[in-house]
């Protein structure tokens, strides 16, 4: 357990390293003098040339990745060229809505997943059949920002049950949330279903069965429990989806979060904070997958013994 | 998957279980499920024509191809341009002469949404190309190269992965600037890894056949080996992940639109209609309904032809999950 922990980690460094290189390079992928691209059309040659000096950008690549990298490490993403704020504390300032956002919506999705998904797999009635086929197709081909209108012109204009815009607290995260929540849940529906009828014909279930256990704590303590694994792979993997689908869905309510504090720095051509936001978001995706294979090996002995 | 969106079921989770197996050796060859099955003839055509025969399935193809040919002949179709304004009519509820009614600027939605049509399919078609030229090539190497060639892939890969899809096209879109054929690529680079993990997955469990064993020891060139007997199999499984995944591209492509990242205007795009059409949701409920629409009905028919052939091949149960 302890060398394949390391041996992990060693590789998640390496994945790290890469993605810090990728957003590193970014900036210098663009064409012309990055300096130039930093400070737009009206720069004068004096302005160019300090922010040269300033950045290190006069010095050789491989120096100014080290650089960047132990800045970063520090915490320190450079500042925004609009606002002259450092670009770690903008992106603490809407890092939590964010965060929040995800959150509801992976438990949110995930709830209403494992309730649809294990519905599919033991009833036999006709027409739940059929509805449980096409909730997870409909999930996956509704945008979510289209669903997210729908949303706000139902329950936001039509209704007036909740504020339609704007973060105010838990009752403005409702909406949001089910717009978000909605492809992933569908996601999840799916794998717990075909998860499900798997465990539903295993020895096991059938031995419990056999015994006189009855259906309902089969279903629930034996199959589900076998269930729940390839789920919290599932679930784990959509997190990265999600945090890039927030993005999309703070802007459909104007939620102040990572996702508009980026798609406003690419409009006004602030790159450090473009660059900011790619690196936090990389980072945490990373990271939970690789704390989710962790917990992965915890539900599943097999998987810690091979 | 978009990301999102962007990565839909087979999309992000097959790609990673991909790379699992490059710890556990001998992953189920994806394309094993004919042989599985029985010995029997064309089992692939006569469960194609099955599955296809299904409601879901024929549906879906029957709305893909209509929408196509829509999009098709989209300036035909109808008799407005996309582009003019109409001062006389602003915001019309939809009527005989503006039969999805007319946006802010007086234009003719039916027409925006028909070419918005032509975009996506457009944008959908071409990043997944751009992504299959890219991607197959690189899962080939990597299945049938020697191990530092494949880690050194992987790795490559794994780091493309690190970013959440849309993200990855938003720093793209960064670089590049917004536009259509820019969102191509940002799009294509996002979605690299499905395709080269998928191929890479097939190919190794493919070269430890006895018939590539056999033209090796015939002399055949790797080359020969890779182009003539390794890529004919890994057609199938791509041919599922590549269906379901235009649906994901288009989603993505139109959630660029949406950020005001996309395609630009005047060009139509379905994504952007809805965001200009988010300030008149009460007024004029046509402007964000029909393109709203038209996105989720394209998306959905490419999914449900997926779902079909994935059903056909077996893919999901093989290369997916285990």
């Amino acid at each position: 357990m302890a060398s394949q922990f390391y041996g992990r980690a060693l590789a998640l460094l390496t994945v790290l390293l890469g993605v810090s290189l990728a957003t590193f390079l970014m900036v210098h992928a663009v064409p012309g003098d990055p300096a130039f691209a930093l400070l737009g059309d009206q720069a004068t040659a004096e302005d160019i040339a300090r922010v040269r000096r300033d950045l290190g950008l006069d010095r050789p690549l491989p120096e100014q990745y080290a650089r960047y990298v132990i800045r970063a490490v520090q915490g320190d993403l450079g500042t925004s060229i609009r606002t002259g704020q450092p670009v770690i504390q903008a992106i603490g300032q809407r890092f939590s809505s964010t965060i929040y956002l995800t959150l509801a919506a992976i438990f949110l999705s995930t709830i209403t997943g494992l309730a649809v998904g294990i519905v599919a797999a033991v009833s036999r009635n006709r027409f739940v059949e059929f509805f449980i086929s096409v909730f997870p197709l409909v999930g996956l081909s509704l945008p979510t920002f289209w669903s997210g209108l729908l949303l706000i012109t139902l329950f936001g204009l039509v209704l007036k049950w909740v504020p339609v815009v704007g973060d105010a607290g838990l009752r403005s995260l409702v909406l949001p949330a089910i717009a978000l929540a909605l492809p992933t849940s569908a996601v999840v529906a799916r794998m717990t279903r075909t998860t499900m009828l798997a465990t539903l014909g295993e020895e096991f279930v059938r031995t419990a069965r056999a015994k006189g256990v009855p259906r309902h704590l089969v279903i629930y303590k034996h199959a589900l429990k076998a269930a729940l694994i390839p789920v919290v792979t599932v679930v784990s993997l959509q997190f990265g989806a999600l945090l890039g689908g927030a993005i999309v869905v703070e802007s459909v309510f104007a939620r102040p979060g990572l996702g508009r504090l980026a798609v406003e720095a690419i409009l006004a051509r602030d790159f450090p904070v473009v660059q900011g936001v790619v690196l936090v978001s990389a980072v945490v995706f990373v990271l939970v997958n690789f704390a989710a294979e962790f917990l992965y090996s915890a539900l599943d002995p097999r998987i810690s013994k091979s | 998957m978009t990301e999102a969106a962007i990565t839909t079921v087979p999309g992000p989770d097959a790609p990673r279980n991909g790379l699992a197996e490059a710890t556990t050796p001998a992953p189920a060859p994806a394309d094993k499920g004919p042989t599985n099955k029985g010995p029997s003839g064309n089992r692939t055509g006569r469960a194609l024509r099955r599955r296809f025969s299904r409601p879901g399935a024929a549906l879906g193809l029957g709305l893909l191809f209509a929408l196509i040919v829509i999009a098709l002949f989209a300036p035909a179709l109808q008799r407005h341009d996309p582009t003019t304004i109409h001062y006389r009519a602003l915001q019309v509820a939809p009527s005989a002469e503006f039969w999805f009614g007319t946006d802010d600027l007086g234009r003719s939605v039916l027409a925006r949404v028909l070419h918005g049509l032509r975009t996506s399919l457009l944008i959908g078609t071409a990043s997944v190309a751009l992504a299959l030229v890219i991607g197959v090539p690189l899962g080939l190497l990597a299945g049938y190269g020697g191990r530092r060639l494949d880690g050194f892939i992987l790795r490559f890969l794994e780091i493309d992965l690190a970013f959440p899809s849309i993200l990855l096209a938003i720093a793209i879109v960064a670089v590049l600037g917004p536009g259509t054929m820019n969102t191509v690529y940002a799009i294509a680079a996002s979605t690299v890894p499905i395709y080269a993990l998928t191929v890479r997955s097939t190919t190794r469990a493919l070269a430890q056949r006895e018939y590539v064993q056999a033209a090796r020891a015939l002399g055949a060139s790797d080359l020969r080996i890779l182009a003539v007997h390794l890529l004919p199999g890994v057609v199938p499984p791509l041919l599922v992940i590549t269906t379901v995944n235009i649906g994901a591209a288009v989603l993505a492509a139109a959630g660029l639109g949406y950020l005001g990242l996309g395609a630009q205007p005047p060009t139509p795009e379905l994504g952007t209609m809805l965001s200009e059409a988010r300030a008149y949701l009460r007024q004029a409920w046509w402007m964000s309904v029909f393109p709203g629409l038209a996105i989720t009905t394209l998306v959905l028919s490419m999914n449900l032809v997926g779902d079909a052939l994935g059903d056909v091949y077996d893919v999901r149960a093989s290369s997916g999950r285990n």
